[in-house]
């Protein structure tokens, strides 16, 4: 069970990230990590629909026939987008303007009805929604990663626009990291967007490469000793 | 003939599964809609309103002109052929400035959408970008937290129709363009000399019609914001 778990949390944040090794819902992903605070504002909502969507999806999965499962998913997760959509236009208004279109686009977010289908309708409420919550901070670290940091190359701030997500009294939390005349365009355009989640990938491989050599000379380590006990 | 029943059944018990669903997530979407439609409303005006307090001078009102306000349909000054709310702001009673809505499609991105506050003798209190796509780092400019370009309206008039004066510095006019950015700039001040120019003569006319925007009935035809 706890292994299982460990498992869960592992391929959420790692080794199945939503967005570096699935590579699933890249449009909205490029779309608004052009800040921090607009890649955190829609990586939370896609994470609340992820859980709500997993664990409802668990829930129901035993009423629902195979021929209608898709449709009914869909439902399940518009339904709830729609519902995330009304609460941010209500309460986080100006991140709502700012995020534009991309709130009710969460819906074409493969991501969400990849993981109802693969992991929710096969396994139980609490597996399903640890899933959701795992694949969706995996889908935020990225997106924070990219958005802080084409921010900071972008324009040399971080946190810009804080108070659309968290009311007035975050209106100076913006930090001027440093300043120049003209903004780096490269950095805030959609192709800035396009390099910077490659060379996030690549790190991410190297990183895996780097991992599995240093397995590899463990176990080779490991053969050699068993080979000199064996000779002896 | 029995296959046939059977098949029938399926797709009768899946009908109705899907009807359920249906139905229960419509029940949720609409109980979420009614609790939050006023918050939302609500908010959609705040929001015209911090727009109107930007453009106007603060201490030259004192009504609500959120609930002050009426239709005009005038291409020339609204660059839209739809009604638009028009806001009246007065002091002790008398006109002191009316704030209008407008847009050009002439933005290097397409359109751009404007708030212009304007006095009795014509001149601007203040103009704001609300909506655009311009080019971030060049044409963005025209936004108040980018650069103080779009502060140089204020207290100028349009004198004539075609006020030499009134385009930007690349067309022998007064107003800067930016560098590396033309068409912007240049949308902005074509769009507002003719707005502020027919507003001007417009002014009286605005201020003696009725009030469409009273706060009992909920103003109609909201921005349209997204």
């Amino acid at each position: 069970m706890t292994s299982d778990w460990k498992e869960i949390i592992r391929s959420g944040l790692w080794t199945n990230n939503p967005a570096l090794v699935q590579l699933l819902g890249l449009c909205p992903l490029l779309a608004v990590t052009n800040t921090f605070i607009n890649a955190l504002g829609l990586s939370l909502a896609t994470l609340a629909v992820l859980v709500v969507s997993n664990l409802t999806v668990s829930l129901v999965k035993q009423w629902v026939t195979k021929e209608i499962r898709i449709p009914v998913f869909i439902m399940i997760i518009a339904s709830f987008v729609t519902i995330i959509q009304l609460l941010m236009n209500a309460y986080t208004f100006g991140l709502y303007v700012s995020l534009g279109i991309f709130i009710p686009l969460i819906v074409t977010n493969c991501a969400i009805i990849g993981r109802a289908e693969a992991f929710a309708s096969k396994n139980g409420p609490l597996e399903s929604a640890l899933d959701g919550l795992m694949m969706g901070i995996g889908f935020t670290a990225v997106l924070l990663l990219l958005g802080g940091a084409r921010e900071i190359i972008g324009q040399g701030t971080l946190f810009d626009g804080a108070h659309l997500l968290f009311g007035s009294w975050a209106t100076d939390m913006t930090i001027q990291i440093f300043e120049f005349e003209q903004q780096f365009l490269l950095a805030i355009l959609p192709p800035g967007a396009f390099i910077g989640m490659g060379f996030i990938i690549a790190l991410k491989n190297v990183i895996d490469n780097r991992q599995a050599s240093k397995n590899a000379a463990k176990e080779q380590h490991k053969v050699e000793r068993a080979r000199v006990t064996t000779v002896n | 003939m029995k296959m046939d029943k059977q098949a029938l059944d399926v797709t009768k018990k899946n009908a109705l599964l899907l009807t359920a669903f249906a139905a229960v997530c419509t029940l949720l979407v609409a109980l979420t809609h009614m609790f939050t439609a006023p918050i939302i409303e609500e908010q959609k005006q705040q929001d015209v309103l911090r727009k109107l307090t930007q453009v106007l001078v603060p201490a030259k009102f004192d009504n609500n002109p959120l609930y002050n306000c009426t239709y005009v349909t005038d291409f020339n000054i609204t660059g839209s052929h739809d009604p638009v709310p028009v806001y009246r702001a007065t002091l002790n009673n008398e006109p002191y400035a009316i704030v209008f809505q407008t847009q050009t499609q002439q933005g290097y991105n397409g359109r751009i959408e404007l708030i212009v506050a304007m006095n009795k003798q014509g001149q601007v209190q203040g103009v704001r970008s609300i909506a655009h796509q311009e080019t971030p780092g060049l044409g963005d400019k025209i936004e108040k937290r980018k650069s103080d370009w779009i502060l140089s309206f204020n207290g100028l008039q349009v004198e004539s129709k075609d006020d030499p004066k009134w385009y930007v510095k690349k067309d022998g006019g007064r107003f800067d363009q930016f560098t590396g950015a033309t068409i912007t700039p240049r949308a902005i001040v074509n769009q507002l000399r003719e707005s502020v120019f027919y507003t001007t003569a417009l002014f009286d006319e605005v201020f003696a019609k009725p009030n469409e925007c009273s706060p009992i009935e909920s103003p109609k035809g909201q921005n349209n914001d997204k």
